[in-house]
C-alpha cells in the first residue's frame, strides 16, 4: 500500500492530468474524442479509487496524514 | 524547422496522451516506466526527454535516476511533475536537468520549452540564425539579436527600432519561427492605411457593417490567434487607434466593426517603427500607455553603412539560389564605401539588378553608374551651389552661413520678432544677436546659403 504522501502526489498528478485534458478536448481532433474521453473517465475512476486508499489510510491513521 | 526527436518518460496514459498532441509535428517515443526509459534512451537519440519523477504508484521518484542517463546521452531533460518541493528542484537540477516544471499547463509550457531548445539550449543553433535567417556578422547585432531569441518564446512584447530596410521585418520572423507560437506571422504595415481602413484591417468587420461590407472579414488580430502579430510603423496610428488597440492587447479580446460581441485571439505583439520613439512620445504622437504595452524588449538595429561587415555575406545569401556576382577589387571598395541610405533593402535591390545584367563579374563603372543613380536626390538636403560653396571655403563655413541665412529669414517673415524666432528655431539668444549684429565668420556679411 503507498505511503499518504505518494496516494496525494498521484491523486493530484492525475487531476492536474483530467483538468488539462478536458481544456485541450475543444481542440482534441473529432477522430480521437472519444478515446481521449475513454482516457479521462479511466483517469476519474483512478481518482476515485486512490481517494477511497486515502480515506482508508487517513481512518486507519496512517503516517503523512495530511 | 527540422523535426525533433522527443522522448516523454510518464506513467499516467492519459498525460502521455496529452503530451503526444502538445509535440505534434515532433518525432515522439514514450515510456510508461524506469526500465522502458532507460532501454529507449540507451538504444535511441532524444533531443528532448521529458520526464514525470513518479513512475507508477509506489514509485520512489525513480524519474530522478534516469536524468543523468538522459543528460549523459546528450538529451535536454525537463522535469515535469506535480512534486514541486524545494528539495526535489533542487536534487533535478543537481542531477543536470535543464527545466522543472510543475505538471498543469503543458500546452504552453511545451512549445516554449521546444523554442529555448531551438535557441539556446541547444547552442549550436543559435549560430545557425546569423548565417542563414538574419545574416550578420556584427557582434554588437549578433549579441542584440541572440538577447532578443531568448525573449521569443515567451509572450512578452518586442519592439524593433532601426531605420527603413535593416532587417525590422526579417527579425520579427525569426523570432516568431522561435517563438513555439503554432498560429500565423501576421505582417500589417500601420502607415499604409487610413484612420477607417487601419481599424477594419485590424479589427475585421461583420457583414453589413459599412457601405461595401458584403461579408464577414477576419482582421489582423484574429488572424494572429496562436501567433504574432507584427505591427510595423507604429507612429503612424493615431492615438484613438492606439487606445483601442491597446485594449485589444491587454484584454485579448476586441469587437470587430458591426459586432456586438467581442471575439477572443491569442496574439503576441512585435512592433517597430523607424521614427524616434522618444520623440514621439514628447511630442504626445506616441500615447505612453500604448508604448508601455508594446514595448517590452527593445532591439534597435544598426544601418548597414554602420555594419559594413555584412554588406558582401548579404551579397552572398541574395544570389545563394540565383547567378553569383564577383566585384573587382575597387568595385568592392566603393561598395563598402557607399551610404546605403536603403539599407538591406537597398542592397537587395541592387544586387537583383547587377544579377539580372549580362554579366557576372562587376567593374567599379558598373557599379558606381547604379549606386549613383539610386542616391537620393541632394536638391532636398542641399543645393549644388551649396555643395560648392562648401567645396570652397569648407563645411564649417557652409554651416554658418546657411544658419545665419535662416535665422534672417525667419525674422524677416516674423516682422524682426526676436522671440518668435528664439521659439521657432530653437536657438540661443547669443547666436540670434550675433547673427542680428553680423558677426558670424569673422563679421563678414554672407548670404551664399
Amino acid at each position: 500500500m503507498p505511503d499518504m504522501s505518494k496516494l496525494q502526489h498521484n491523486i493530484k498528478s492525475m487531476a492536474v492530468s483530467l483538468k488539462e485534458a478536458a481544456e485541450q478536448l475543444p481542440r482534441c481532433p473529432n477522430e480521437k474524442k472519444l478515446g481521449r474521453v475513454a482516457l479521462m473517465r479511466e483517469t476519474a475512476q483512478d481518482i476515485a479509487r486512490l481517494l477511497t486508499e486515502l480515506e482508508t489510510e487517513m481512518k486507519n491513521g496512517g503516517a503523512g496524514q495530511p | 524547422m527540422d523535426r525533433l526527436n522527443i522522448l516523454v518518460v510518464d506513467d499516467d496514459k492519459l498525460a502521455r496522451d496529452i503530451m503526444g498532441d502538445n509535440l505534434a509535428g515532433q518525432v515522439v517515443d514514450f515510456a510508461a516506466d524506469r526500465a522502458a526509459a532507460e532501454r529507449k534512451l540507451k538504444a535511441g537519440h532524444y533531443d528532448i526527454c521529458f520526464i514525470d519523477l513518479m513512475l507508477g504508484a509506489d514509485d520512489d521518484y525513480s524519474g530522478l535516476k534516469l536524468i543523468p542517463l538522459a543528460v549523459a546521452k546528450g538529451a535536454y531533460s525537463v522535469v515535469m511533475s506535480s512534486c514541486d518541493t524545494e528539495e526535489t528542484i533542487s536534487k533535478a537540477y543537481a542531477l543536470g536537468c535543464k527545466e522543472f516544471y510543475v505538471k498543469g499547463n503543458e500546452a504552453a509550457n511545451v512549445s516554449a520549452i521546444i523554442a529555448r531548445y531551438l535557441q539556446g539550449g541547444a547552442g549550436k543553433k543559435v549560430d545557425g540564425v546569423f548565417s542563414k535567417d538574419f545574416i550578420t556578422n556584427d557582434p554588437a547585432t549578433r549579441a542584440m539579436v541572440a538577447e532578443a531569441l531568448k525573449y521569443a518564446p515567451t509572450s512578452l512584447p518586442l519592439l524593433l527600432l532601426g531605420p527603413s530596410g535593416t532587417g525590422k521585418t526579417t527579425l520579427a520572423e525569426l523570432l516568431h519561427r522561435h517563438s513555439g507560437r503554432k498560429g500565423a506571422f501576421v505582417a500589417m504595415n500601420c502607415a499604409a492605411y487610413t484612420e477607417d481602413l487601419l481599424e477594419s484591417e485590424i479589427f475585421g468587420y461583420k457583414r453589413g457593417s459599412f457601405t461595401g461590407a458584403h461579408e464577414n472579414r477576419k482582421g489582423k488580430l484574429a488572424q494572429a490567434d496562436g501567433g504574432t502579430l507584427f505591427l510595423d510603423e507604429i507612429g503612424a496610428m493615431s492615438q484613438a487607434m492606439q487606445v483601442k488597440l491597446l485594449k485589444a492587447i491587454e484584454e485579448k479580446s476586441f469587437y470587430p466593426l458591426g459586432a456586438d460581441k467581442p471575439e477572443y485571439s491569442d496574439f503576441r505583439v512585435i512592433s517597430a517603427t523607424l521614427e524616434d520613439v522618444q520623440g514621439m512620445l514628447a511630442e504626445g504622437k506616441l500615447r505612453f500607455d500604448f508604448f508601455q504595452r508594446v514595448h517590452g524588449m527593445t532591439v534597435a538595429l544598426k544601418p548597414l553603412a554602420q555594419r559594413k561587415c555584412d554588406i558582401f555575406p548579404l551579397i552572398g545569401a541574395f544570389t545563394k539560389h540565383a547567378k553569383r556576382l564577383a566585384f573587382e577589387p575597387a568595385a568592392k571598395e566603393y561598395l563598402l564605401g557607399h551610404a546605403w541610405p536603403g539599407n538591406t533593402r537597398e542592397l537587395k535591390h541592387f544586387v537583383d539588378l547587377m544579377a539580372a545584367g549580362a554579366d557576372g563579374q562587376l567593374t567599379l563603372e558598373m557599379v558606381a553608374r547604379h549606386l549613383k543613380q539610386a542616391a537620393p536626390p541632394v536638391a532636398v538636403i542641399f543645393t549644388p551651389a551649396q555643395y560648392d560653396y562648401a567645396l570652397k571655403h569648407g563645411l564649417a563655413g557652409l554651416a554658418e552661413d546657411l544658419k545665419a541665412a535662416i535665422i534672417r529669414h525667419n525674422l524677416a517673415e516674423n516682422n524682426g520678432k526676436k522671440a518668435a524666432a528664439l521659439k521657432q528655431l530653437g536657438i540661443s539668444k547669443r547666436l540670434l544677436y550675433m547673427v542680428v549684429e553680423g558677426k558670424t565668420r569673422k563679421g563678414e556679411e554672407t548670404n551664399h546659403a
